[in-house]
């Protein structure tokens, strides 16, 4: 009974797999016997589609696991080791796991998942750079370029979510103020960690609970291995061509967190783009207060001749000796306190040789301008600015107060000749800026901020020119001297109060604001001694006079991420001249949708009416401009209106990398006047009126992706535009009706693993219609770099074509050159030689055409020459 | 299958030409989370590893201490230039990591944890995740379920932050509250330039029972500012302060003894 028990027992058994659990021993070596400790060791079923049971493997190699289901397949694998896949049938101790290792020269894999590349959070976009850059990217603006949403133009100037940016800061601190580039084209990029594009910046901590700022800002983070020490890099380099070249520059920064600092020295000759030409060129971004930007603006009367680039790379026509120092220091003296230091001193020497011809036809007649001029300026400019902030302990109230003082002074020389006679000038302006403000700001409440801002500033220019030519000074003179000489004398003085008033409440902000002040304005045209021209009359003309602003803003929101947004201003000024200044008004209304991943809608509606500019007042007399262009004064016009509708659209894929923006705006500007000009011989008189009647309507379309595989990026942009003018000419009125279309394509491309090509296309065509004329630009530059051993090869070719009336003129330059790098201990040296010009083009000519003039411009080029420079990084 | 395990192969061949100790691999994630400390956390999260260890850095994490005006906001930052990093020994089984929580003179604190054992459940669900076939994987750690993907074809029980311990590298994790995610960015065979695989330096080491005396004694001398009209504590730490929930109870469950203790 118990035998046929036992054997039904076994027989119900054997129908079941085993279902008690089974230990599995054993050991895993390499080929030498040795212990591979860590080897991760799982069982599988035997389709491999589920893990039964895991484990690693222990220092002397040893592993043990349990499961219940046998057979299994045991798969041991260890980094760098084949694995190894084996089945067990039953459980015990098995054979010894032997993992072996072999050799292979198989390329790093790189596997891309989601790139955090770029990612949006709120209203700010973060770029890591380190994703973006390579090896062909020098300095910061090479990589910003190539960011997907950030746009920047030739002279470096930058956009981002279509408007112009405000500032460029270094961990939140703003060392540069509005010229920026000072930071873009002397960092780096290997330098630079993050780039953050923040949307509604405000750095006063007192305005956090009202924040209804519009700026943008793009934010840099440091790598952290240049965080805290010294950090740059000093280029030394020489070369020859037509003259000795030479080029030196130090960049040095040390960034802590209370104490950031940026010393930028360059000496050249080979317009290297470091130096840094004049301070507060860049506009930007104009809503949002800033205390270190003039209220008064240049008066722009006579400015000496800058180099004419035709287009191409400056170095190609600029030899000039250019030097430059500039200072940004900022620190944190205690808690509360804070200072930043701006000192700039530049200094420059420039010729050039300008073969030039202007253009016009009016009533069949044709009106040419054509002259050499060959001339020499000398450029000095010094600023100093100094900023005091206190920011009280609770962060509910702020001072600022600050002090800038500028001097300028240009010297030149020029020669001018045309068919019938020439003309030497000498030219001296010098020019002071004064500028001190306070700016209090104080919380109130939660949502309730007040400020109040004191603001005193002067700016003084005195121009001297000097013609030498009988034949010019006979159109002019009644005496019949062989030069004239003018010489003007002008002047403002600013001095405003104000109060603004901001409040925050749920989905409401509000802001009011009341401007007063005094503005003096001056100007003085000497007579000369010896009365040798009817044209200057020794004027003394200027006013004074006093306004009153007020300013309303208000937003609500509409829900997240729905912004309605509006502000209206009226004022009036109060001359003491008799000149009656009507009363000045401007509104805006806007909506904005932004999205979480980054895109945005905007759309506005303006309308801005004004009188005339201030100084265009006082421009009572005749002035020579140049010796072939005379300013004759017209009427004080009435007011000018304009309005117009802008839109914007954004969208944004942080996740590809891509980037498409579409604007297109109407505007109109309302003006009695005209500008209007008329010829003398081979004079031309411009009768300087104020503003034109014009319409203009515009379409742009921008698209700009990046591939994080490659490393390769491509932007594309068209843009479209038809204007219309009232203009006059001899007392004939024109309707200028012009069509501008233009096409660029640029980015970089990855050919192969050691191969990268850069290009940039840009083609321009403007149409005049109900006219002939038309004109065509076409510009290419072609970059090509090869990786060889520590170091790359390079070549451009850049070429420029006009297309006029069926008139071409092209121009063509080659460079090459070869980078090598060598380690110096823990730093490393760049040298780099390079050949510009290769085929020693002497003459660039260049076509243009500005509403019914065409311009032909010939200059000589600075030759073919070699540089050869040693780069080394701190 | 066979795209599978040639796939594994070729990795782990292109690994097989150095020194496995020397090798250093990088693992690149996105780091989305919802927790007090999400401003700091959220972003980069970098995984450094070899065989026997590993280094995750929060490379978002700012470097210095200071303010932060970013983001039209001001805040204090108490900053970390090693990033906030945890440290994985499997040999000594011990992981090192920090903790800015009440952190005095703005350096962190450091804490040394024998490694977590998460007891997870492989489960048959298996997807791809750039070209990885990963397998699925259930597990709770810090007081949340996460759903972990990881990739046999790289052998090493690691993963963002301190999860860990499946037979592949996490490259996916998400926790069911919503509140962490792990999000794969990236993967590098072969690391030139890495940070040292050890434990970091770069603040206050401190044991957990070191820790929570000190906290006690911490409040305490708050408290002990108190006057007549005005009342000084600490706050018990948010429950999401860090991806851990309720990582830090000491004052509340202080205060909690404290108050039951003065009711008896």
């Amino acid at each position: 009974m118990s035998q046929r028990f036992f054997i039904f027992l076994v027989l119900i058994l054997s129908w079941y797999p085993l279902s008690a659990q089974s230990t599995i021993k054993g050991r895993v070596l390499d080929v030498n016997e040795s212990a591979v400790g860590y080897a991760t060791v799982s069982l599988s079923t035997p389709d491999f589609k589920r893990i039964l049971a895991y484990t690693s493997s222990d220092e002397q190699g040893v592993f043990i696991l349990s499961t219940d289901t046998l057979p299994a397949w045991l798969i041991v694998s260890y980094l760098g080791r084949r694995p190894d896949t084996s089945k067990v049938n039953v459980a015990g101790e098995i054979d010894p796991i032997i993992l072996t290792a072999e050799g292979t020269n198989l390329p790093d894999i790189v596997v891309l998942g989601a790139q955090e590349a770029m990612t949006q959070r709120d209203d700010t976009t973060t770029y890591d750079l380190s994703d973006f850059r390579d090896s062909t990217d020098n300095r910061l603006e090479d990589v910003l370029r190539r960011l997907p949403g950030i746009e920047v133009d030739d002279t470096g100037s930058i956009k981002v979510h279509g408007k112009p940016i405000h500032r460029i800061t270094i961990e939140g601190s703003d060392l540069f103020g509005r010229d920026y580039q000072k930071a873009s084209r002397n960092f780096r990029a290997k330098d630079i960690g993050t780039v953050e594009a923040i949307d509604h910046f405000e750095d006063n901590p007192v305005l956090k609970s009202v924040n209804n700022s519009e700026a943008v800002v793009l934010n840099l983070k440091l790598e952290e291995d240049v965080k805290s020490v010294l950090g740059g890099n000093l280029i030394v380099g020489a070369g020859y061509g037509e003259n000795i070249k030479h080029h030196n520059n130090a960049t040095l920064f040390k960034v802590t967190s209370a104490h950031k600092s940026m010393v930028i020295a360059n000496a050249d000759n080979v317009a290297s783009g470091l130096n840094l030409g004049r301070t507060g060129q860049n506009q930007g971004y104009t809503g949002k207060r800033d205390l270190s930007v003039p209220a008064l603006t240049p008066f722009y009367l006579i400015q000496p001749p800058s180099v004419d680039y035709i287009g191409l790379p400056s170095y190609y026509t600029d030899s000039g000796n250019a030097g430059s120092v500039n200072l940004n220091h900022e620190s944190e003296i205690s808690s509360t306190w804070k200072v930043n230091l701006r000192y700039n001193l530049i200094g420059s020497k420039n010729t050039q040789l300008v073969m030039s011809k202007t253009e016009t036809i009016d009533n069949a007649v044709e009106y040419e301008l054509t002259n050499t001029s060959d001339w020499e300026t000398v450029n000095k400019e010094s600023t100093s600015q100094i900023k005091f902030s206190y920011l009280s302990e609770s962060k509910k109230a702020s001072v600022e107060i600050l002090s800038t003082l500028g001097t300028s002074s240009a010297d030149w020389n020029s020669n001018f000749k045309n068919p019938e006679y020439g003309v030497s000038s000498v030219n001296d302006l010098k020019g002071n800026l004064e500028m001190y403000r306070v700016l209090y700001s104080q919380e109130y409440g939660p949502g309730f901020v007040g400020q109040v801002g004191l603001s005193h500033e002067t700016n003084v220019e005195n121009v001297f020119t000097s013609y030498g030519s009988e034949e010019l000074a006979g159109f002019f003179s009644v005496n019949q001297s062989n030069s004239i000489v003018q010489r003007i004398d002008l002047a403002k003085k600013a001095t405003s109060l104000d109060y603004t008033f901001l409040h925050q409440v749920k989905r409401w902000s509000l802001g009011l604001r009341l401007d007063v002040g005094n503005r003096n304005v001056f100007a003085k045209q000497l007579k000369p001694d010896n009365e040798n021209t009817w044209l200057f009359e020794g004027i003394e003309a200027g006013f004074t006079y006093r306004y009153w602003r007020q300013t309303i803003n208000a937003g609500y929101s509409l829900k997240e991420n729905v912004d309605i947004k509006g502000s209206l201003a009226v004022g009036r000024k109060y001359p003491d001249s008799e000149v009656d200044v009507p009363a000045h008004s401007a509104g805006n209304i806007g909506i904005e949708l932004k999205k979480k991943d980054g895109g945005r809608l905007r759309f506005s509606v303006f309308k801005n009416r004004s009188s005339i500019d201030d100084e265009r007042a006082l421009y009572g007399f005749e002035y020579l401009n140049s010796p072939f262009n005379v300013f004759v004064p017209g009427e004080v016009p009435s007011t000018t209106t304009t309005r117009g509708i802008v839109f914007f659209a954004e969208m944004q894929n942080t996740l590809k990398l891509r980037n498409t923006q579409l604007s297109s705006s109407y505007v109109e500007t309302l003006n009695d006047d005209f500008m209007a000009t008329s010829f003398l011989g081979n004079i031309s008189l411009l009768h300087l009126k104020y503003g034109q009647t014009s319409r203009r309507a515009s379409v742009n379309i921008r698209h700009s992706m990046f591939s994080g595989i490659t490393k390769s990026d491509v932007s594309f942009r068209a843009a479209g535009s038809l204007a219309s003018t009232n203009y006059l000419l001899n007392d004939d009125f024109f309707k200028l009706k012009v069509l501008n279309s233009e096409i660029e394509l640029k980015g970089s491309a990855r050919l192969s693993n050691k191969i990268r090509l850069k290009y940039a296309t840009v083609a321009k065509a403007q149409f005049l219609l109900d006219n002939d004329a038309n004109f065509t630009r076409w510009q290419n530059r072609l970059s090509s770099f090869a990786t060889v051993a520590n170091g790359q090869i390079h070549g451009e070719l850049i070429q420029m074509a006009t297309l006029q009336n069926g008139s071409v003129s092209n121009n063509l330059v080659v460079e090459v050159g070869a980078d090598r790098r060598v380690s110096l201990g823990n730093k490393e040296i760049y040298f780099r030689f390079k050949i510009y010009n290769l085929f020693d083009t002497d003459i660039f000519s260049i076509e243009s055409t500005y509403d019914f003039y065409t311009f032909s411009r010939e200059t000589t080029s600075t030759g073919r020459f070699f540089l050869l420079t040693a780069d080394y990084s701190l | 299958m066979l795209a599978k395990q040639l796939t594994t192969l070729a990795i782990l061949l292109l690994l097989a030409n150095v020194e496995v100790d020397a090798q250093v691999m990088r693992a690149t994630y996105l780091i989305e989370s919802t927790t007090t400390l999400s401003e700091y956390h959220n972003g980069k999260g970098e995984l450094y590893f070899n065989a026997g260890k590993s280094l995750f850095i929060h490379a978002s994490w700012p470097g210095a201490s200071g303010y932060d005006s970013s983001e039209g906001k001001y805040r204090r930052v108490i900053g970390d230039k090693e990033g906030m990093p945890v440290f994985t020994d499997r040999k000594s089984n011990i992981q090192v990591y920090k903790s800015i929580y009440l952190a005095q003179k703005k350096t962190p604190w450091i804490f040394e944890d024998t490694i977590p054992r998460i007891n997870w459940s492989i489960t048959n669900n298996e997807k791809v995740i750039s070209g990885h076939s990963v397998l699925h994987a259930t597990g709770a750690y810090g007081d949340r379920i996460y759903d972990a993907w990881y990739s046999p074809e790289i052998p090493v029980p690691f993963g963002p932050y301190r999860l860990g311990g499946l037979p592949g590298l996490i490259l996916e994790a998400k926790s069911r509250d919503g509140v962490v995610n792990f999000e794969f960015a990236g993967f590098t065979a072969n690391v030139t330039e890495h940070p040292d695989l050890k434990a970091p330096v770069e603040g206050t080491h401190v044991s957990q029972d070191g820790f929570k005396d000190w906290v006690i004694k911490h409040l305490l001398r708050i408290e002990a500012t108190s006057t007549s009209e005005y009342q000084s504590t600490i706050g018990s730490c948010d429950t999401d302060y860090t991806i851990e929930k309720d990582r830090w109870p000491y004052i509340y469950e202080y205060k909690k003894e404290r108050a039951e203790a003065g009711n008896k």
